[in-house]
């Protein structure tokens, strides 16, 4: 069976998140999936889900790359992606651009042990920033509910704060 | 004799998550402060309940973040708090999240 990949947010740091249209994981995804886990299928590893959580620290300025799977024999080799907030997020907004760039820098350490071609993954890169930038169908939403839902919790911990 | 840790006067640290599916609200909970595995290796209760979602509605469509930190809280308070969202919640938008609504029930909810 063919490994796929999966991108999800896995948030940890109050108040710090990449706003992201789902389309844009989606249309990574199948990038990676078409030009890079089928046709150079990872050596030795039995998992079928390639699985990237989506995180930042809120404060670093660089990369940070931890395998979270203990074997290679289950069916997910997972990944958390520590990417620097103060370079993709600006004015709440996220640099689609940039979010590409250190994602795949990202991407590059993880499969750094699977000997995938540096042109592939460079290549792969530059058709998801040509499909992606500029494009208005990419662009994150949010209905009104959950922006007024987002103001009313940033309230209720600075509440829990003094409580606690 | 230390205290079971499912006991309400227990300490520990806390955060109260928010996992949103579709961009909506899905559900609101508290969870141990937030371990990418257990010191067994597995996964942890709520990243498996991700990967089940993830299933159901794309990967993709799954984002999870955190709304608060407790340090050093009893579980008690801990769920007091998480309660306090919820009706927070219910009160800003008018529903409780789909994954909330089996074990939360709001006050002055009108049938």
């Amino acid at each position: 069976m063919v490994m796929k990949v999966g991108i999800m947010g896995y948030f940890t740091s109050v108040g710090f998140r990449f706003d992201l249209n789902p389309k844009v994981k989606k249309k990574i995804m199948d990038l990676i999936d078409t030009n890079i886990l089928t046709p150079f299928p990872l050596p030795k590893i039995k998992a079928t889900v390639l699985e990237i959580l989506l995180n930042t620290d809120g404060i670093s300025t660089e990369n940070k790359v931890v395998r979270i799977s203990k074997t290679d024999k289950g069916k997910y080799l997972s990944f958390m992606f520590y990417l620097p907030y103060p370079k993709i997020v600006k004015n709440e907004i996220v640099d689609l651009e940039i979010f590409i760039q250190v994602f795949f820098d990202a991407l590059k350490e993880a499969l750094s042990l699977y000997a995938i071609p540096e042109d592939v993954l460079e290549q792969t890169k530059q058709e998801v920033l040509c499909e992606i930038v500029g494009k208005e169908e990419y662009l994150f939403e949010i209905s009104s509910e959950q922006l007024a839902w987002r103001s009313v919790a940033k309230k209720l911990r600075q509440e829990s704060q003094i409580k606690v | 004799m230390s205290i079971h840790k499912n006991s309400n006067q227990a300490i520990g640290n806390f955060v109260i998550y928010e996992i949103v599916v579709y961009g909506k609200t899905y559900k609101i909970g508290k969870a141990d402060l937030d371990r990418i595995t257990e010191s067994s290796g597995n996964p942890t209760r709520l990243h498996q309940q991700l990967r089940k979602l993830a299933e159901e509605f794309g990967i993709e469509n799954i984002d999870k973040n955190i709304l608060d930190e407790l340090f050093q809280v009893t579980t008690e308070l801990a769920k007091e708090i998480e309660k306090t969202y919820l009706e927070s919640f219910y009160e800003t938008t008018g529903e409780v999240p789909e994954g909330n609504q089996k074990s939360f029930k709001p006050k002055n909810k009108w049938l």
